[in-house]
C-alpha cells in the first residue's frame, strides 16, 4: 500500500469491534483477532502474536483490508537482534536497529524499524493500548488475555 | 552445554563472520548473518537435547508471518525449503538435531532455512485483492440489480462452478479479474464461461481491476473477450447501468 495511504488509515479515528479472539496455531502460538472499523465500516483487523515458548515474545499487527499498515514486536531484553533499515530511510529510521520493543511501518513496500520508547516493564494489556493508541484506534473492551501463560526465562 | 563464547567462535571460524549470542537459562541464541528479505537479522536458538543439540528459530519465522500469508500453503512450502537445507520445519518451528561436531554447520543450515521461509509472504499471501475487487464490483451492481455472490452453476461438463457475481434477472454473471493472480483467475474464468455457455442463454462478462495500472490485463482482456464481454473497471460509469438494467 502506498506510504500517503498508510498515513492516512492510521491517522483515521478507529474503533475495535468485538473482543480480542484467541486461536491456538502450532508450536504454542497464539493469535488474538478483532475487527477495526471507521465510522461502522470494517477496514481492517488486528493481531496479537504470543509465542508462549518465549518470554515476552510479543507481536501486535494491523492491517488495513490485506495490506500491513503497523507493527510492534517485544523480545526480551538482552536477546541479539538486528534490523537494517535499507535506503532511502525517513527521518527517525536508523541504519541499523537493535533495540527489543520496535516499530515497523512499511514504505514503497520496504519494511522498516525503529525503536518504541517507555515499555519495557509494560504488561500485554498495556502494550496492546499503547499499540492501539499509536494507530488512533479506541481499544473499547476488546482486549482480553492470551490463554496459555508465557515461558519465563532467567539470565 | 557449550558457552556461548565458544558457540559464536566456531559459527563466526565457519562463517568468516562476527556473530553474537546472548544466554537464557540453558538455551543460547545466536544472531546469525542470515537475513530475512525484509531485513531482519535470522536468530537461532541452541539447547542441550540428548547428547547433542537442538538447534532451532523457535517458531519466530512463522510468528512473523502470521496474519500475512496463508497459513496452509506455509506449512507444505516451508516444509519442502526445509528439507532443502537438511532441517525440518514442525509444529511451525524450524529445527534440527546435531552433533556437538554439527553444530555450528546445522546453526547456519536453520538461519538459512528460516530465512528463505520469511520469504514466503512473496509467494503465499491471501490473493485477497481479487475478493476485494469482487465486493466493490457487486456493491456498485446491488444499487440497481439483485446480486448473489458465489451461485453455484452446473456446466455441460458437470462440473459445478462457483460464480462470483450472478444477476439473476438477467442470467448475468460477472467475474472481476484482477490482483496478483490475474491471468490464472482469467484462465478459469474462460473455462468457467466456455463449460457454462454450453448450458443455458447466460451473459458473460468478465470485469478487469485497472485501478492501480490503467491498461494492464491486456492478456487476460483479449483471452476473455473470446467467451464473453470484457469491460474495465475505470470505465465504469459508462458500462454499470447498462449491465444493472439489461441492455
Amino acid at each position: 500500500m502506498d506510504d500517503t495511504l498508510v498515513a492516512l488509515f492510521l491517522s483515521a479515528p478507529k474503533e475495535l469491534a468485538g473482543d480480542l479472539r484467541w486461536s491456538e496455531y502450532p508450536n504454542r502460538t497464539q493469535v488474538g483477532v478483532a475487527v477495526v472499523t471507521s465510522d461502522a465500516v470494517a477496514v481492517g483487523q488486528t493481531l496479537a502474536v504470543v509465542l508462549a515458548v518465549r518470554e515476552r515474545r510479543w507481536a501486535f499487527k494491523l492491517k488495513a483490508g490485506a495490506h500491513r499498515a503497523l507493527e510492534w514486536n517485544l523480545i526480551p531484553e538482552g536477546e541479539v537482534r538486528r534490523h537494517f533499515n535499507r535506503c532511502p530511510r525517513p527521518p527517525g529510521f536508523p541504519v541499523e536497529d537493535r533495540s527489543p520493543i520496535h516499530e515497523h511501518v512499511w514504505i514503497d513496500g520496504r519494511k522498516l524499524s525503529c525503536p518504541v520508547e517507555g515499555l519495557a516493564l509494560s504488561s500485554h494489556r498495556e502494550v496492546f493500548h499503547a499499540f492501539c493508541k499509536r494507530a488512533n484506534i479506541d481499544p473499547k473492551d476488546a482486549y482480553t488475555q492470551p490463554t496459555e501463560t508465557q515461558l519465563t526465562l532467567r539470565r | 552445554m557449550i558457552s556461548a563464547t565458544e558457540l559464536a567462535q566456531r559459527v563466526s571460524r565457519l562463517l568468516d563472520a562476527e556473530v553474537e549470542t546472548a544466554t537464557f537459562d540453558d538455551r543460547i541464541s545466536l544472531l546469525t548473518p542470515a537475513e530475512y528479505p525484509d531485513g531482519g537479522g535470522v536468530v537461532v536458538f541452541v539447547e542441550p537435547y540428548g547428547n547433542g543439540f537442538l538447534v532451532s528459530d523457535r517458531g519466530t519465522t512463522e510468528a512473523s508471518l502470521v496474519g500475512y500469508v496463508n497459513e496452509r500453503r506455509l506449512s507444505e512450502s516451508a516444509a519442502n525449503l526445509a528439507h532443502r537445507f537438511g532441517v525440518r520445519f514442525e509444529q511451525g518451528r524450524v529445527e534440527a538435531t546435531c552433533t556437538n561436531d554439527e553444530l555450528e554447520e546445522t546453526c547456519w543450515r536453520v538461519a538459512l532455512a528460516a530465512a528463505a521461509i520469511g520469504a514466503a509472504d512473496a509467494f503465499l499471501r491471501p490473493p485477497r485483492s481479487e475478493n476485494t475487487f469482487a465486493r466493490l464490483v457487486a456493491d456498485a451492481l446491488s444499487e440497481g440489480a439483485r446480486v448473489e455472490r458465489n451461485r453455484r452453476l452446473s456446466g455441460a461438463s458437470g462440473h459445478e462452478h462457483r460464480v462470483s457475481i450472478f444477476l439473476p434477472k438477467t442470467h448475468t454473471i460477472i467475474e472481476p479479474i484482477g490482483g496478483e493472480e490475474a491471468w490464472r483467475t482469467a484462465r478459469l474464468v474462460y473455462a468457467e464461461f466456455g463449460d457454462l455457455s454450453q448450458v443455458n442463454g447466460y451473459r458473460f462478462h468478465a470485469v478487469l481491476d485497472d485501478r492501480s495500472e490503467p491498461g494492464r490485463l491486456e492478456d487476460e482482456e483479449r483471452l476473455l473477450v473470446q467467451k464473453g464481454q470484457v469491460a474495465r473497471w475505470s470505465d465504469h460509469g459508462r458500462w454499470l447501468a447498462g449491465l444493472v438494467s439489461g441492455n
